[in-house]
């Protein structure tokens, strides 16, 4: 596969003018639906595949991948400076990242996003390229049993993702799942708490919910102050990349480990980039030195889970190739323009058109390099947001958040939901209920439920089938060891209290 | 205040101007078309929609818009494909999933409920196995019929279309539908993961579905559920040679409100029949795994209700109606 | 408004109850396995659970039921009731007046309540309007609502 002729022949097909000018156009786009509350990567692939159709397959796959790279960074520009998450993946740190933005380090926060999402889209690349195979296989032994398991350790990440009160945040993510609940249920296609409308039937669209319990929700609490603060915000005027290599010089261990973990979890088909950023955020936090400033304003937790979901990207590619079978809901629409270009993903993908795959590993690394200027410069415009007066702002928020409502469904009911969450994560959080918790139940409840409901289907109900296979079996270690760490640590810090106490 | 009245006066202007703009009578289409997909951006319904949108824009020379009105697992852009007013503007593309709804109780749309435009696609069920199982269906039925409740197989939701072919098939060859465990995931490509680690036996979704690992060696392919044989995989046998009379898959097509002006629907009508024709879109579906069927606006509308009818005595048969 | 946390933990209970009497309607899936009640009855249960521990935490720290947040004033309550209005009102209006006119009246009507400068307020709401319509109508085909008037 790596070799000099091969390379040879992937190179002037990368490097054609044509498809360097596809690869810019749809940064481009790319960035700018990233950046739009709604407005998912996944859509905008949608929208592209008409155009692909007629573009032969270097061109039309370097789109994609150009694409997708650009949205998931560009999903972190609103999430810093408003509070919106532009795509579903940006949730798990955007606690940290506006803390930041209200200290004034908007740009510096954005340069390290930018940083770490190039990195990790290079982690996750180097892997593709050196071990699509293998991994592909091991994906493919995760059956429902397995998925259960990784939906288990990711919920045991709600206490971590969380500041503040435990048991508040155990109340925020059972309120998360019983959403999750909300529609026609898994097992038998039964409608629960639908209350005969059909508009619910497919439960809550996650967009919506989440546009509403960080977008509204941040309006609300800022027009309910005495008097709205009219000045602006402070934006520092420094250079986007001051300051910005001391964390991710300090950090190093935490973004390799968030790169590798992404990627795996990308590799995963049914979970993709927003949970590989909830993963990564959960362990940064657990092997973090000061894990109470996770949620304040925290760098680390930022750095961890903004190069997972990038490195993610990479990793869908894994089993889309080597299967046919999409990594996430990019990559389905991606195996659909491969069959149309006539390259049948396969084993074979690799030996029946070594170049073509080569090219695009090569758009990869191009439309990682071509994120920082771009995303540069996508921050420098879009950090002006900050300067306009706050009176001003937060209206023309507020319909950002409606629109972005809409957009996912085209449906005012669920501008409705938008609303209704804003109302409800307002009330949460000023009884000290964390936001974020919900949302991770939110992402995770689906799975969970469902890959427990199907595994008993199968099972016919006997629990043992959980620890019958090799993989399930360990991952279940993981997950109890993961639960009873807690209980070992305190004991641990009792025993060395007791002793100094004693001394 | 003063202020204020110019900012009042100026939205009234700005009424004023839009009402002007009156409508003056011209060939059809003189707006933008819209086609309701009642599916998520990015899935296959969604890619026929759009291809099918893109090749009638430049037959009709005015936009064509495809718009997701996703939710419901269906039901939602279903609903919206009648509600819309029917001028011939807001236009849909319908799949099987209509013709079940009103069976399983989701809602009470059912076939005969739409305009028929044209029908483009039809894809059929087919039985496979993982590579190394079962070597043909023979042996595949004798296993089956001797444990009831064992085996177990996927392909999609609970009552879903590739689960009503299994069921189909089943009673069909004269077992009960539940001989066969249904093991509800979401799709295709989840149930061929599973195939593949040991989770479940066999899918029953659609030919081109599971066609690429067919193809590496790593499915097999044991029957297929058409009155022919796939050009595909001509060495698969039907259902029907194996004597079981069973053909069953899913289908779209263009379809909107009933009241379309009968001039509009044959401008449409048309229109859909160019685009199916097209090369373009051959090579599209090729690509993508689907088969293009063309239909008339009548045959299609009379397939839809004969398909309502068969999705309709599967249900019951199977027990699968709330 | 900050509830007591005994007050939260007590709707909490009552919300788990009510669930779990609701989903005892809910088909079993024979065999007297619970189906789709599973998952929301036990959700209910861990959320009475955590409901009561609510509760004890709220009688400890003996609060008042229900306190004012300090930031808290009445006519921040009625901006509030406003914002939320607003999103109402484009809910119900804007299939019938359309998104230009909706969304303007919308984002001025909020900029005048914050007091922005009302020219000020016209411009930047009618300059928002027609930005948001080009760039999700026009570029990414997001069918906003036509109404009376677009274009």
């Amino acid at each position: 596969m790596l070799t000099f002729e091969n390379i040879s022949r992937a190179l002037p097909l990368l490097l054609d003018p044509y498809v360097l000018l596809v690869v810019a156009l749809s940064s481009v786009y790319g960035l700018f639906v990233g950046a739009m509350p709604g407005l998912t990567a996944s859509m905008a692939t949608a929208l592209l595949v008409p155009v692909t159709f007629f573009m032969p397959p270097v061109p039309a796959l370097a789109a994609m991948v150009s694409m997708e790279a650009m949205a998931i960074f560009a999903g972190d520009i609103p999430a810093t400076l408003i509070h919106i998450p532009g795509t579903p993946s940006s949730a798990a740190y955007i606690e940290d990242s506006y803390a930041l933005t209200r200290q004034g380090k908007a740009s510096y926060v954005l340069g390290v996003q930018l940083m770490v999402s190039v990195l990790g889209g290079f982690i996750g690349t180097v892997i593709l390229v050196l071990l699509a195979p293998a991994l592909a296989e091991v994906a493919l032994r995760f059956s429902t049993y397995e998925y259960f398991w990784l939906a288990c350790f990711g919920l045991s990440c709600s206490v971590m993702v969380s500041s503040g009160s435990t048991s508040k945040a155990l109340l925020s993510l059972l309120i998360g799942l019983m959403l999750n609940c909300v529609g026609l249920d898994v097992a038998m296609g039964y409608p629960r708490f639908t209350f005969g409308s059909s508009q619910l039937f497919d439960g809550f669209s996650f967009i919506p919910v989440m546009i509403g319990m960080f977008g509204a929700a941040e309006i609300f609490r800022n027009v309910l102050l005495k008097e709205t603060n009219v000045a602006p915000f402070t934006v520092q005027t420094d250079n986007v990349f001051k300051g910005v290599s001391a964390p991710l010089k300090k950090n190093w261990r935490t973004l390799l480990r968030s790169g590798v973990i992404g990627t795996g979890v990308g590799v995963l088909p049914g979970a993709g980039a927003d949970i590989a950023a909830w993963v990564t955020y959960g362990l940064a936090k657990r092997f973090s030195k000061n894990p109470e400033k996770f949620g304040k304003g925290e760098v680390e937790g930022l750095v961890a889970a903004s190069s997972a979901n990038n490195a993610a990207l990479a990793g869908a590619w894994v089993p889309a190739l080597v299967f046919g079978i999409p990594g996430d809901s990019i990559t389905a629409i991606i195996i659909g323009v491969l069959y149309m270009k006539n390259l049948q993903p396969g084993p074979s993908i690799f030996e029946r058109s070594p170049e073509i795959i080569l090219a695009v590993y090569g758009t990869f690394i191009l439309a990682n390099l071509l994120l920082i200027p771009f995303g540069w410069t996508a921050i420098k415009l879009a950090s002006k947001v900050l300067r306009v007066p706050r009176n001003l702002l937060y209206p023309v928020i507020l319909m950002f958040c409606v629109v972005g409502a809409f957009a996912i469904n085209n449906s005012l009911f669920d501008v409705g939901v938008m609303l209704v969450f804003g109302v409800v994560a307002y009330v949460m959080e000023s009884n000290g209920i964390p936001v974020a918790p919900a949302i991770l139940g939110l992402v995770l409840g689906n799975l969970l439920e469902k890959s427990f409901m199907t595994s008993m289907m199968k099972s016919q109900w006997d629990i043992t089938a959980f620890f019958d296979r090799p993989i399930s079996v360990a991952l279940g270690a993981i997950v109890v060891l993961t639960w009873m760490s807690p209980l070992f640590v305190s004991l641990i810090r009792r025993r060395k209290k007791a002793g100094i106490d004693n001394a | 205040m003063s202020k204020r009245v110019l900012a009042v006066l100026l939205v009234v202007a700005v009424l004023c101007f839009g009402g002007v703009v009156s409508q003056s009578e011209a060939a059809f289409p003189e707006q933008p078309i819209t086609i309701i997909c009642p599916f998520a951006a990015g899935g296959g319904t969604d890619a026929v929609a759009r291809i099918i949108a893109t090749l009638m824009q430049n037959d009709l020379g005015k936009p064509v818009n495809v718009v997701n009105r996703t939710g419901g697992g269906g039901v939602t852009g279903h609903q919206a494909i009648l509600q819309a007013k029917p001028d011939g503007y807001t236009i849909g593309l319908g799949t099987a999933e209509l013709a079940m709804f009103h069976w399983v109780g989701l809602s009470d749309i059912k076939a005969s409920d739409f305009e028929p435009i044209g029908g483009v696609n039809l894809d059929s069920a087919a039985i496979t196995v993982k590579a190394g199982t079962w070597k043909d269906y023979a042996s595949l039925l004798a296993d089956v019929k001797a444990n009831k409740g064992k085996y177990t197989a996927s392909g999609t939701v609970i009552r879903g279309i590739w689960h009503l072919a299994m069921a189909a098939w089943l009673v069909g060859a004269g077992l009960e539908p539940d001989q066969v465990r249904w093991i509800p995931l979401e799709g295709a490509a989840p149930a061929q993961q599973e195939l593949l680690a040991g989770g479940i036996d066999m899918v029953t979704c659609s030919l081109p579905e599971v066609s690429a690992l067919v193809n590496e060696g790593k499915l097999t392919m044991l029957a297929y559920m058409n009155d022919s044989r796939s050009p595909r995989f001509p060495d698969v046998p039907t259902l029907k040679e194996l004597g079981v009379p069973v053909s069953i898959g899913t289908w779209r097509g263009i379809c909107g409100p009933r009241g379309i002006p009968a001039d509009v629907l044959s401008v449409l009508e048309a229109s859909v029949k160019k685009a199916v024709d097209s090369d373009e879109f051959k090579q599209f579906m090729d690509g993508r795994g689907l088969g293009v069927r063309y239909l008339s606006a009548k045959d299609w509308g009379a397939f839809m209700v004969e398909a309502d009818n068969q999705f309709g005595d599967v249900i019951k048969a199977a027990g699968l109606s709330q | 408004m900050r509830f007591n946390d005994a007050v939260i933990g007590a709707a909490v209970v009552v919300f788990g109850l009510a669930v779990i009497f609701h989903v005892r309607t809910y088909p079993d899936m024979g065999g007297r396995m619970m189906g789709p009640a599973l998952f929301p009855t036990v959700l209910a249960l861990l959320m009475i659970v955590a409901g009561l521990v609510q509760i004890r935490a709220g009688i400890k720290s003996k609060e008042p039921p229900v306190r004012r947040l300090p930031e808290f004033t009445l006519s921040g309550a009625v901006k509030f009731l406003l914002a939320a209005g607003c999103v109402v009102f484009y809910i119900y209006a804007s299939d019938y007046l359309g998104f230009l006119i909706t969304s303007f009246a919308v984002m001025f009507v909020l900029m005048l309540a914050l007091r922005a400068r009302p020219l000020l307020a016209v411009l930047v709401a009618a300059g928002a309007t027609v930005c948001v319509y080009l760039v999700f109508n026009k570029m990414l085909l997001v069918p906003l609502p036509i109404g009376l008037f677009s274009f």
